[in-house]
């Protein structure tokens, strides 16, 4: 089913969300797994994916696309080069080399934790959040934190796919969120 | 076909079924510094001390000197392409890091230029558009970085290769040794089919073990592994010897 964030008739999207592969039960019983690597296989799919995302932020001033490892990365980059922005890696603990700022946030069992590298933002910047999928909103949540607290305006996060019942949008508060399936 | 003088070092390239000058020699006639396979090996039949190596068969020789004096360089820094001072001087070293005594090459500054950033990709996709290449895997995690815009620029689909029990669906897997003890890569079952024509991207390449891994995911779903694409090459770590034959491509090499 289409987001209603995006224009309804966008012809894009029907290819987009057939790409999608559900996997049953992982990573754990009970879980519907929502698979993009099918999407990356179609290509016409994967293109239509980065332009319906350039399309929206290209002329907003938006310096940053942050990226959340790891497969934020595969979304972002390409979303960054075409609206000419940085890229940035929020990554898991111990990947980045450099010096670090850390965000700690909750799981279902425990607590994670994410990692942004000192002077990669500035205060000022304008900044998107990239991710495949947006479930609880956790982990977007300690993204946004992490930027905000270098002063950057998060402008809103982007993922390809929501699971509106986990209720993430919630979670981002006043942040706005854009997705393509839901 | 050109004629050589048997028993002499700097031989231009001939077609002979028993001595057949040693590769290396042509390497230094033209210039050129290819990776072939050699096949056979023969002491020379004119009982000159020297040993020649002999391919197959000599059409595979004249085919693979043609191939070579049209092939462009490996590297780009021997290109002396315009863009590469640019790229290099945005990589960050960041001593003792993961442990002491490495020198990380750390990419992470180079995605925060825009500019230096996007001539890196460009650099790939001019090499690779137009080469009927039909797959690009990426290597996780920095390999999702520089993979996907390659893909998307030369038509090609990505292929993540994931560390273990990451991928959701049915994968199958490539055990491969580190310095101490052993991990695996990954890949989806019926992400590649047989007789596609692949590139292999990661940020960096070191011992090549990684790149080796996934160059034997790739072939043994039947896919051509046409080259392994880096950004910065370690080549005092003789990774490009562990590739199996495969050619590898680098912007940028660091010592």
């Amino acid at each position: 089913m289409a987001s209603a964030d995006v224009k309804a008739q966008d012809p894009r999207i029907a290819g987009i969300s057939s790409a999608i592969r559900v996997i049953p039960d992982f990573p754990k019983p009970g879980i519907m797994f929502q698979d993009i690597t099918t999407l990356l296989l179609d290509t016409k799919a994967f293109r239509d994916t980065i332009d319906l995302f350039v399309e929206r932020y290209k002329d907003k001033n938006i310096s940053v696309v942050a990226g959340i490892e790891a497969r934020g990365f595969i979304f972002g980059p390409p979303i960054a080069l075409a609206i000419g922005a940085k890229f940035v890696p929020m990554r898991k603990p111990k990947k980045l080399p450099g010096e670090v700022i850390s965000e700690e946030y909750s799981l279902e069992y425990g607590k994670d934790v994410m990692e942004m590298h000192v002077g990669a933002v500035q205060a000022g910047e304008r900044a998107l959040i990239v991710d495949d999928l947006v479930a609880t909103g956790g982990t977007l949540s300690a993204a946004i934190r992490l930027l905000e607290r270098v002063g950057v305006h998060v402008v809103e996060c982007a993922c390809v796919i929501e699971l509106p019942e986990l209720k993430g949008r919630e979670r981002l508060g006043e942040k706005p969120l854009f997705v393509l399936v839901s | 076909m050109l004629k050589v003088d048997e028993c002499r070092p700097n031989l231009t390239l001939s077609c002979y079924a028993t001595h057949v000058p040693i590769l290396s020699d042509i390497y230094k006639a033209f210039e050129i510094t290819p990776k072939i396979t050699f096949q056979k090996t023969y002491a020379c039949s004119c009982s000159c001390s020297r040993i020649h190596t002999h391919t197959s068969c000599c059409f595979t020789l004249q085919q693979n000197y043609k191939t070579f004096r049209e092939r462009e360089p490996m590297s780009a820094y021997k290109d002396k392409d315009a863009r590469i001072n640019g790229i290099k001087d945005q990589i960050r070293v960041v001593p003792n890091f993961p442990k002491p005594g490495i020198m990380f090459q750390d990419i992470t500054t180079l995605l925060l230029k825009p500019k230096e950033f996007k001539d890196t990709i460009d650099m790939f996709v001019e090499r690779y558009k137009g080469k009927n290449i039909s797959v690009v895997a990426g290597i996780e995690a920095r390999g999702f970085i520089f993979g996907p815009p390659i893909a998307l620029a030369i038509g090609a689909k990505f292929v993540p290769l994931r560390k273990p029990k990451k991928l959701p669906g049915k994968v199958i897997s490539e055990e491969y040794i580190l310095e101490y003890g052993r991990d695996c890569l990954e890949m989806h079952v019926g992400a590649v089919e047989s007789a596609e024509r692949a590139l292999v991207v990661d940020d960096l390449i070191a011992t090549g073990g990684t790149l080796c891994a996934a160059i034997n995911l790739l072939e043994r779903v039947g896919a051509e592994v046409v080259e392994c694409a880096c950004v910065i090459e370690l080549p005092d770590l003789k990774g490009r010897e562990r590739l199996n034959g495969k050619p590898l491509y680098v912007l940028v090499e660091s010592h």
